[in-house]
């Protein structure tokens, strides 16, 4: 009885402990019913799914919500747009911008989570455990580091100096502290040189990241580094960069000079009309270097048919033409009356063009140029057909009858035809001209909307670069060199397809070059971190921006603020707001 | 296209440090932790993976005394459900140029004040302006007869104020209707601050909220939860019946409810035009008790 009983002891003392060999293992994990870094990216497709994930978040900075704040990089408050309702909003009212703004902890946390996301698959990809071929870990890995450089440009040129950190987290940290905006813009380069040397130069997908996307964004870095430093080398090294991309090294690209895509045989427009076409309704696009856009670097890809072609946060249409354009269409005079049609769009402007891009931008004497044509900013607007039936009536007589107070005060009676021009001197109110009526920028919207349907028939591409930027970029990087001649000559090439008088070297400054950046890149450029890099937001705001703005920018705006709610989590070390705020 | 993975771990830690600490609220108050040892009525810090991390989360930054949590909202030796905000001090009037001159904003905005006098309106002039807990919770029923009659009725009530105020819920959407419709504020009916009609308590219609003021409101509440009045049938009637036994009664459920919350339900702080709230349901039943 004694004996079994031992016996069944020590069998029972070796049942329990026979597993344990040594800690670590018997502690470890395998997940087998849900996802971890771990078994979730093994081979090259999931690699490239994950990769997936960050293509979205970098999208939702160009298309995120219905909202207007998601719209101040583009240049809210600045030179080019500003926040025409209501009156006295933040992003025309720079008083109002404070560091509990959401907009600012939103853009910070989604920057910050492409690259803690581009980290975890980095630190993935070394795992021996995984099936990657050398070239395909290096494709992987140089996507990655892009995508984390894309995550610290943005941060570092609109909120300065941030931390850097180059592996996932895997313990509990509250005591980050900032690095330099010089040590960001660093490791932001180095991320680049090693995307640019290990990216393929084409690619069959549309949208997917290639050579050229990786110099073009390593050159301005150069630039804004050089900037940083006082280091005039850098410049020559942003020069070689952003030759790779114009002189064929990185593939074949070159400003598209003739109509091209899906609409070009459409009478009357040009070859930049053709560049902003909307993706057929048999999904041909305009945009996409795949599809014959030469000058097509980096393109955000949308797809209102497809599953993941749109945001969840904005899930059936995109948004620059309601965020772009006037509401004209809900006028309610001069014979325009309710619901947007289908060649209207249904703007809401949530931001304007200021005055300064609507009149003082376009150099009179320069009526050539076709960026500045009706084709492609519409200043004057018509008395449109009636509806009968339910149809719009082309050439039906009929009289538009409106009581206009004019200025003075005066009261008349306006009559128009369908097809009559509606004068600047009859739109008097606020509304008439903050919201309803002011210059259209045809490529933020369509003459037509899928189903017919202004409202939610629109969804867009977005080009994150565009060949005539990489020109624009050289350009000041040869300027900063002391070389005008070569910066002139790259700003003509975007000027000579455009139809515009050249510009000589002598009037080539930062200025000039800021301004043909708003000529040819309006609503497409994040205009505010251009301003933001180069230390010009409040300069160029305070002579050209909205008055309201004029009045209410401070030194302090050229950096915005460190969202508040990171600075009170970050309580184990200082974390210095940005100064003034 | 779309993939999800695993929560991000960096902005965990950069913004909500909630996958790392979880604390436990027995009434009690945030204090230094003692040694390492923990009193079941004190917060509790821990991290869910490893115990030897506590060191961590002993809030140390190198200058000698231990910090608050503003993130999180533990502050050393309060309560917690503590809100960290700006104080109210009115709204700006036409004639206040002078504080519009200092500190900015327009008549009609609200009026926060220079807590530290620096002179600006920054996040330094936050301060614990009161608590989410309740002071207390109370039932009272009671039943009452008279002959064959018979009333059960039961109050609730949860209540806060005080002088730490207690019991606040953020509550823009009422407070500053702006918050829910930029634009086109004025759904609700308010008396919004206008020049010709100014106000001390509700900001301008279009007010954008310029410094994420959290509108915090008190939602104390006494409630009539059940009332039954039920009516026995004497049995002498029912001898020559085989009904043994027959109650009719009334009962109402949530019948009235006294609050100052502006919103749908006190108890639970829904606001108006909350996704997933609904206002507290009434419910009368009519009943018949028969038993054979």
């Amino acid at each position: 009885m004694m004996k079994r009983l031992t016996y069944t002891a020590l069998f029972l003392f070796l049942v329990v402990f026979a597993g344990c060999k040594k800690d670590d293992e018997f502690l470890k994990e395998t997940p087998g019913d849900f996802l971890t870094i771990d078994n979730a990216f093994l081979n090259y497709a999931q690699f490239k799914t994950g990769l997936n994930e960050l293509y979205r978040q970098v999208r939702l900075d160009y298309n995120n919500r219905d909202n207007g704040d998601d719209f101040f990089h583009f240049g809210s408050g600045t030179d080019n747009i500003f926040v025409p309702v209501p009156a006295g909003a933040a992003f025309t009212d720079w008083s109002l911008i404070n560091p509990t703004r959401g907009i600012f902890n939103d853009v910070f946390t989604r920057h910050f989570q492409i690259i803690y996301n581009a980290n975890n698959i980095l630190a993935q990809s070394e795992n021996p455990a995984v099936s990657l071929t050398d070239e395909q870990k290096l494709t992987v890995q140089a996507e990655a580091r892009l995508f984390r450089a894309y995550g610290y440009r943005y941060l570092s040129y609109m909120f300065g100096g941030v931390p850097i950190i180059d592996k996932p987290a895997t313990t509990p940290n509250l005591a980050f502290t900032r690095n330099t905006r010089a040590e960001v813009y660093d490791f932001c380069i180095k991320d680049l040189e090693f995307a640019s040397a290990n990216l393929p130069t084409t690619t069959s997908e549309p949208g997917r990241l290639v050579k050229a996307a990786a110099d073009h964004y390593l050159a301005e870095m150069y630039i804004a580094l050089g900037d940083e430093t006082k280091n005039s080398s850098l410049y020559t090294k942003a020069i070689e960069a952003a030759t790779r991309v114009i002189d064929g090294t990185d593939g074949d690209y070159h400003l598209m000079t003739e109509r091209f895509g899906w609409r070009k045989d459409v009478p009357g427009k040009n070859v930049f009309w053709d560049m902003f076409q909307m993706r057929s309704p048999s999904s041909q696009s305009n945009y996409n270097y795949q599809s014959g856009n030469k000058e097509a670097i980096w393109v955000m890809q949308i797809d209102k048919f497809l599953t993941g072609g749109l945001n969840t946060t904005l899930p059936t249409r995109t948004d620059q033409e309601r965020a772009f354009w006037p509401s004209f269409w809900a006028l309610e005079k001069f014979g325009y009356s309710g619901p947007a049609r289908d060649w209207m769009g249904r703007g809401i402007s949530m931001v304007r063009p200021t005055n300064y891009f609507t009149y003082y931008l376009w150099n009179a004497a320069d009526s050539n140029d076709m960026r500045n044509s009706p084709v492609n900013i519409q200043r004057v607007f018509y008395a449109p057909d009636p509806i009968i039936n339910g149809k719009e009536v082309p050439n039906y007589d009929t009289t538009y009858k409106t009581n206009v107070t004019l200025f003075d005060g005066s009261k008349i009676v306006v009559s128009l035809k369908p097809g009559d021009p509606i004068k600047k001197e009859w739109l008097t109110s606020r509304q008439d001209t903050m919201e309803r009526v002011f210059p259209r920028v045809m490529k933020m919207g369509s003459d037509w909307h899928y189903n017919g349907d202004p409202s939610n028939g629109f969804a867009q591409e977005s080009y994150a670069i565009r060949l005539a930027e990489t020109y624009l970029v050289r350009a000041e990087a040869y300027m900063k060199a002391g070389n005008p001649d070569l910066a002139a000559a790259d700003i003509n090439v975007v000027r000579d397809r455009a139809g515009a008088t050249p510009v000589t070297p002598g009037e080539v400054n930062i200025d000039y070059i800021l301004d043909e950046r708003i000529r040819e890149l309006f609503g497409e450029e994040l205009h505010t971190l251009t301003l933001c890099r180069l230390g010009l937001l409040y300069d160029r705001t305070k002579r050209f921006g909205q008055i309201e703005s004029q009045q209410t920018v401070m030194p302090k705006n050229n950096l915005m603020p460190i969202p508040q709610a990171v600075i009170d989590a970050n309580n184990q070390a200082d974390f210095p707001q940005n100064p003034g705020y | 296209m779309r993939f999800c993975y695993v929560k991000c771990l960096l902005v965990a830690a950069f913004s909500l440090f909630s996958g790392f600490i979880f604390a436990q609220d027995h009434g009690g108050k945030t204090e230094k932790p003692k040694n390492e040892s923990f009193n079941a009525n004190e917060v509790i810090f821990g991290h869910v993976l490893d115990a030897h991390e506590f060191h961590f989360l002993s809030y140390k930054d190198g200058d000698g005394k231990e910090d608050d949590d503003i993130a999180n909202s533990y502050f050393i030796g309060k309560s917690l459900g503590a809100i960290y905000d700006y104080t109210f001090d009115g709204i700006i009037q036409t004639e206040d140029t002078a504080f519009i001159r200092q500190y900015g904003g327009r008549p009609g905005d609200i009026k926060l004040k220079d807590l530290n006098n620096n002179g600006k309106i920054d996040p330094d002039d936050r301060s614990i302006i009161g608590y989410t807990k309740p002071n207390y919770s109370l039932s009272f029923s009671n039943t009452l007869s008279y002959k064959n009659l018979e009333l059960y009725f039961m109050f609730s009530t949860i209540q806060g104020g005080g002088k730490d105020n207690y019991y606040l819920a953020s509550n823009q959407f009422a407070q500053n209707p702006n918050t829910l419709f930029a634009g086109v504020a004025n759904w609700l009916d308010k008396p919004y601050w206008m020049p010709d009609h100014p106000s001390n308590t509700t900001p301008r219609p279009n007010y954008s909220n310029t410094y994420s003021y959290k509108f915090s409101q008190g939602h104390s509440f006494i409630r009539l939860q059940d009332v039954i009045l039920s009516y026995q049938l004497d049995n002498k009637l029912l001898a020559n019946t085989p009904v043994k036994n027959l109650k009719v009664y009334i009962a109402g459920k949530n019948l009235l409810t006294w609050t100052k919350w502006e919103g749908l339900d006190p108890e639970t702080a829904t606001t108006f035009a909350s996704v997933n709230g609904f206002p507290v349901m009434k419910t009368v039943t009519f009943g018949l008790d028969v038993s054979f």
